[in-house]
């Protein structure tokens, strides 16, 4: 088994090591390292050290997946819950947005699980203020809206589209 | 209070795979009044999820809410949501359906057709045969990427069904 260390380098010059076999969890670095191994680590533009030592983290944590222990799998669900428990949303976006360029399958559904799971159940002026998202209809286009959606399903259909016009 | 929109800024395919957890009318209930980004956004989605339970009363009620009818939806809503493209519609990642108490084989073929259209990868359909054709299987029974299920349905209504070859995961249950 080898252990070679491969060595990745953030946006702000940080240098992270991790052995080869985590590393190439994620396919966007072991591409990278297929051809020729950078002298001076990989270098990953797109993510900061705040980020990447989180990355790290969970690519150490899950380069020996358990096939079939289902203990081991719980620790490690466990451990994947508690990893992202105290992450606040800025650094949760940043990791989905780092886990998608660096193509870690793993760490995108388990950020995007985190985010679905986080609107479960909200109303949607809830989701709105739980992701600062500005509710951009006039007062007329809303109520039109929520008049079509409960109309149901004779107009709910996407082929209405002056609702694509007339808000301009 | 940060004022960031990070949610909304996220590219198209991220935003699907947050989604792809939800089932379709909670999807709709939940974004498409969030902003005007939202408003069409489950149009491309291409995750569907849909539970037909007690649509009569759905269907009978036009006017009034379709809330209250939370998860579940009507074979309409399930019509509109396929062929409500003007283009035919995104390719699907996974289709999903559970109708136990189906009764229309040629409507639910039709969806088949349609979902195979969209190149779906993926598809779970859970009905209830009435007891006369079911009575050798379990109760229920699911089937992982691969066919051999439909070879114990004598029934001729649902031999279309062999036509899923092309979908990469394919789950089929029922339920007694």
């Amino acid at each position: 088994m080898s252990t070679k260390k491969i060595t990745l380098l953030s946006s702000d010059n940080e240098l992270f090591t991790v052995d080869e076999e985590a590393a190439n969890q994620s396919l966007t670095i072991k591409h990278l390292i297929e051809d020729t191994e950078p002298e001076n680590g990989v270098p990953l533009p797109q993510v900061h050290s705040k980020i990447l030592a989180k990355v790290t983290e969970y690519l150490i944590k899950h380069a020996n997946e358990p096939d079939n222990d289902a203990a081991a799998k719980e620790e490690l669900k466990n451990w994947d819950d508690k990893f992202l428990e105290k992450v606040n949303h800025e650094t949760l976006f940043d990791l989905i947005l780092a886990a998608n360029y660096l193509d870690i399958k793993g760490l995108l559904d388990l950020t995007c699980q985190t985010v679905a799971d986080l609107m479960n159940g909200m109303s949607v002026v809830e989701v709105r203020k739980l992701f600062n998202i500005v509710n951009d209809f006039t007062p007329e286009d809303e109520a039109e809206v929520r008049k079509r959606r409960k109309r149901g399903t004779k107009t709910i259909g996407p082929s209405n589209d002056q609702a694509n016009q007339s808000n301009h | 209070m940060r004022g960031e929109d990070r949610l909304s800024d996220l590219p198209d395919h991220i935003l699907h795979h947050i989604f792809s957890s939800f089932a379709t009318k909670d999807l709709i209930t939940t974004t498409c009044l969030l902003s005007k980004k939202w408003q069409h956004f489950w149009v491309s989605h291409p995750y569907l999820d849909l539970h037909i339970e007690n649509y009569n009363f759905v269907d009978s009620n036009s006017d009034s809410n379709i809330d209250d009818a939370g998860s579940r939806c009507s074979p309409k809503f399930v019509d509109k949501s396929l062929y409500g493209h003007s283009r035919g519609g995104t390719d699907l990642e996974r289709f999903s359906l559970r109708w136990l108490d189906c009764s229309e084989g040629p409507r639910l073929k039709s969806w088949i057709v349609k979902v195979m259209n969209r190149k779906v990868k993926e598809v779970e359909i859970v009905l209830r045969l009435d007891g006369t054709h079911n009575s050798g299987q379990s109760v229920c029974e699911r089937v992982f990427g691969q066919l051999s299920v439909f070879n114990k349905w004598e029934d001729s209504r649902y031999k279309f069904l062999k036509g899923l070859n092309g979908a990469r995961n394919l789950a089929l249950g029922t339920v007694q």
